[in-house]
């Protein structure tokens, strides 16, 4: 018999609250809080402690957080993606549509999550170290500003954009047995600016002395920051399934089904899926 | 089947994580939130601190107190030498701007004059060997206590940090104003010039480009993918959408070319950015009282001490005598020349004393080997020890005088140092 | 009744996705243009005095050029979104505002007039209503592209000219852009890594600005080509078996 590749199904809506922006808010809440206290920390004792890396001072408040964050950060990346595995959806060909929705609407806000901390990171935090670095001498690879925008802000992005799509992968049929080429860009690129880090520090401390910012040493960073224009790939992918599976939920239309996706994710891309 | 909330555990995760740091910020200490340290400068290799410029006569006006108000002016002086042998590992390009630290237009530059007359706009060519002799004028501009001081950037090379000090400046910045006089005759606050137009023209223009935004976003976004899919243009565009299109494409060309024309006749009279480099001379040489070699030199690792022996020969027709060692801002005194006294208002570090044996003056005609030895734990606080690196060489300024006052700076460009890692050396080799 | 109910409701979700989607690409899309112009276009970006006629109005409409044309590639051809150009440069200047007026001038206390931002929005609502009235990239490559480098200038001369007002400051002739930047210290920035015209281009006639401009323009068009397809690369939507990586 061949395999069906639309399913009607009789299905009840569901809650409002399952599509709800109270996590969002909740998530936006703790990362303004969080950076507004970083930025004031900054502010307190970047100029006051944080101009002369020989000085004991410097090691209490500016090495402390730099330790604190490369035991924090990885425990954490490596916390999530366990939880997220070992909760892992096992039987994904049964998945019953409204709760694939309720997981596309979490992906959905993981996604903002992911691109808010990504402005902090690339944005905010990168052209605050042009502030840095150009009104005073650099005299270390961890200088203040390095710590909490390589080791804190790229970091925390990194976790928040692997976290989400290891969440797809563990939870969604259109990722759960293929990579996302646009998604592992979105993913992958930006968090190939954080080992980038590496040739920069090596530029400054071997062969470049100027702090230009548009210098060739710098353009590593802009080259991992293109994937972020992936962010477009990967909505035309979600977008198709998730309004296909908003008529199947809502209307009653038929929908491709979870075990079709599994095998052949591609079919779910088709944007005149998005009809409506 | 198991719903897994996923977003709050991931939220948890976060969370604690966030607490965690937000905990250890808050437990810092909050005390001498404006106890500030200093330049960094102790980060870059000993040889290139001793071996490239040297700062020497460093004077600030606002010493000892360290205290100026907000507006007050404050000026710094000083001379550089660049050695006469330059490390090959350091670029030499020449091309300079007599610089000033400190950490963002705290204090503002004023003036720089370079060798009196010279007034020090664009950057400037400099050669090897010369002495060049500088004073920057600076104003107070923001409360706070903050490291200051002078440096020569070198293209290329980077930065070369003379001595520093920490300038408390008090007051506030409540109603600082910068007037400058333009060749138009009006007089202008350069702490605001052009500010309101600037957000004017940001406001409307960011405006146009919001409405843009929010006339497309507000319709329905991602069914237009199957729209598109489908063929479906009637659906995609109103005619009043290509009217709103046609408006807003023209009208910005319009809009800009109108306030271009405007802006064009209300500043008719206008120069490109001003830029050059211009050579500058150095001082004339000093009179030379002395020829002078460094014969060897060691450097005692425990015993924390420099000690080189100097063959001098007194080619002046006056006694003269060796009166201090400076390098990468550390003085060494002699303490066996009369006056010879660290001054409060030295802005350099105090190496302590240099011990010259034999200690007597060089007569007019006589050649001396003279034993200098610095014994002293600045070597290690500075980062002067060189063994660490991959050229062990040192370099440094020796003043000699004569009775009658007259100095000789004499270069140590580049010389070999070997370090002794055995027991402690006491005064000399 | 149950039925208008779930309509409203299927609606409702839809315009929430709506939103999720452009707000997270409006992020995502401002972080990675705001990283790639700040390293590539930044310094002229940062400081009036690095606004000349020759580096500034060359480098800075080439390098921006492209995350536009990235994103007309996916929102004109999927969308039919009139608003890839304008969209990105919304979110550029929304990051370099956020660093200039919360870092620059809060934080080190330079004055706004120092480090404000240039303006792309008004050529890039140009660039985007020209491809929606000519439906084809070529052409909005070639007029629009055009028109983007010659636009640049006069969109932000309104905001610069009056640092180009001429001052005497102890003999030497400079522009107020000159004496700003030379007052308003920058340790690590001396005078001169300015990358900007020296000695006037032997131009003809006098019309320096008018060369910067064409040639801005026409590497604006190879840029608009060039980032149009990494706009298709971005936007494509395969999926690779893990079995095959």
């Amino acid at each position: 018999m061949a395999q069906a590749t639309t399913q009607t199904v009789s299905i009840s809506i569901p809650d409002k609250s399952a599509f709800s922006w109270k996590n969002l808010w909740i998530a936006l809440a703790i990362i303004t809080v969080f950076e507004i206290a970083v930025n004031v920390y900054e502010r307190t004792f970047a100029f006051a402690k944080g101009l002369d890396y020989f000085t004991p001072d410097y090691q209490t408040y500016w090495m402390s957080i730099l330790y604190t964050e490369l035991i924090l950060e990885p425990t954490t990346l490596i916390a999530l993606c366990s939880w997220l595995w070992v909760t892992r959806d096992r039987a994904m060909e049964n998945l019953a549509p409204a709760e694939e929705l309720r997981r596309y609407w979490n992906l959905g806000l993981f996604v903002v999550v992911y691109t808010v901390l990504l402005y902090w990171g690339a944005s905010y935090y990168t052209e605050q170290d042009g502030t840095w670095h150009q009104t005073v001498i650099r005299d270390t690879d961890f200088t203040p500003s390095h710590i909490i925008e390589f080791y804190q802000s790229y970091p925390i992005y990194i976790i928040a954009g692997v976290g989400s799509m290891v969440y797809a992968m563990t939870r969604l049929p259109q990722y759960a047995k293929a990579f996302s080429v646009p998604y592992a860009v979105l993913v992958g690129s930006p968090l190939m600016i954080f080992p980038n880090v590496g040739l920069n520090e090596f530029g400054h401390t071997r062969w470049f002395m100027e702090e230009l910012f548009v210098a060739p040493l710098h353009w590593g960073f802009v080259m991992f920051g293109w994937g972020a224009l992936a962010i477009l790939g990967t909505w035309l992918q979600i977008c198709p399934r998730v309004v296909e599976l908003i008529k199947q939920v809502y209307y009653g239309k038929p929908a491709t089904p979870p075990a079709v996706v599994l095998n052949d994710p591609e079919k779910a891309t088709d944007p005149a899926l998005c009809e409506v | 089947m198991k719903i897994f909330n996923c977003e709050t555990g991931m939220k948890k995760l976060v969370s604690i994580g966030g607490a965690l740091l937000l905990s250890g910020l808050m437990l810092a200490p909050m005390s001498s939130l404006f106890a500030v340290q200093g330049m960094g400068a102790k980060s870059q290799e000993a040889f290139l601190r001793m071996r490239t410029v040297t700062f020497f006569d460093t004077r600030f006006s606002f010493t000892p107190n360290n205290r100026v108000k907000v507006g007050d002016e404050f000026t710094c002086t000083g001379k550089v030498m660049l050695m006469p042998t330059w490390p090959q590992e350091i670029p030499f390009s020449g091309i300079s701007f007599f610089n000033f630290f400190v950490p963002g237009p705290q204090v503002l530059r004023k003036a720089i004059f370079v060798n009196e007359k010279y007034f020090q706009f664009n950057s400037v060519v400099l050669e090897k060997g010369g002495v060049y002799e500088y004073k920057m004028i600076n104003q107070a501009r923001t409360p706070g206590i903050w490291p200051v001081g002078p440096m020569v950037s070198m293209e290329e090379a980077g930065p070369f940090i003379g001595p520093e000090e920490f300038l408390t400046i008090e007051g506030s910045t409540g109603g600082f104003t910068n007037p400058v006089k333009t060749l138009l005759g009006n007089t202008i606050d350069l702490e605001n010039y052009g500010e309101g137009r600037m957000i004017a023209w940001t406001l409307l223009t960011t405006a146009i480009a919001v409405v843009w935004l929010v006339y497309w976003c507000s319709k329905p976004f991602t069914r237009r993918l199957g729209l598109v899919a489908a063929g479906r243009k009637e659906d995609l565009f109103s005619p009043m959408d290509r009217q709103v299109c046609f408006l807003f494409t023209i009208g910005t060309i319009v809009l800009v070319a109108a306030a271009a024309m405007i802006t064009r006749a209300q500043y008719p009279i206008t120069i490109p950015i001003q830029e050059t480099k211009y050579y500058v001379k150095p001082l004339p040489p000093e009179p030379a009282l002395i020829q002078a070699e460094v014969t060897d030199a060691t450097y005692d690792v425990p015993g924390r001490t420099l000690s080189f022996h100097l063959q001098v020969k007194n080619i002046g027709d006056k006694p003269v005598v060796l009166k201090e060692f400076l390098t990468a801002n550390v003085r060494f005194l002699n303490p066996d020349v009369p006056g010879n006294t660290w001054n409060e208002n030295y802005p350099e570090v105090n190496g302590g004393p240099m011990k010259v044996t034999p200690s007597e003056p060089i007569n007019p005609g006589e050649t001396k080997t003279l034993e200098v030895s610095m014994q002293s734990a600045e070597w290690e606080n500075q980062r002067l020890t060189m063994y660490h690196e991959s050229t062990n060489r040192f370099g440094g300024l020796l003043f000699f005088t004569d009775t009658s006052g007259t100095r000789q700076v004499f270069a140590i460009a580049d010389q070999i140092v070997i370090p002794k890692f055995g027991a402690t050396i006491g005064g000399g080799m | 009744m149950q039925q208008v109910a779930a309509e409203a409701e299927a609606r409702a979700l839809e315009r929430k996705f709506d939103i999720v989607v452009l707000v997270s690409m409006f992020l995502a899309i401002l972080s990675g243009f705001h990283i790639h112009q700040m390293l590539t276009a930044g310094d002229w970006s940062f400081w009036i005095d690095w606004k000349d006629r020759m580096w500034w109005p060359v480098v800075a409409p080439i390098m921006d050029i492209t995350f536009p044309a990235a994103c007309q590639a996916i929102l004109w051809t999927k969308f039919k979104a009139p608003i890839g150009a304008t969209f990105s440069c919304a979110g550029l200047f929304f990051g370099q505002w956020m660093n200039r007026y919360w870092n620059f001038w809060g934080w080190a206390h330079y004055p706004l007039n120092f480090v404000f931002p240039e303006t792309l929005l008004p050529q890039a609502i140009v660039l985007d209503g020209v491809l929606m009235i000519t439906n084809n990239f070529v052409v909005t490559a070639l007029i629009g592209g055009e028109l983007w480098g010659w636009l640049f200038y006069p969109s932000n001369w309104p905001m610069i000219a009056p640092y180009h007002v001429p001052v005497e400051y102890y003999g030497q002739l400079m522009s107020v852009a000159d004496l700003i930047q030379y007052e308003y210290i920058r340790t690590s920035t001396p005078e001169y890594i300015r990358m900007v015209e020296t000695g006037t281009m032997r131009n003809f006639a006098g019309g320096v600005l008018g060369v910067s401009a064409f040639f801005s323009g026409f590497c604006s068009v190879i840029m608009y080509f060039i980032w149009w397809y990494f706009g298709y690369f971005f936007g494509w939507t395969k999926f690779i078996k893990h079995s095959k990586v």
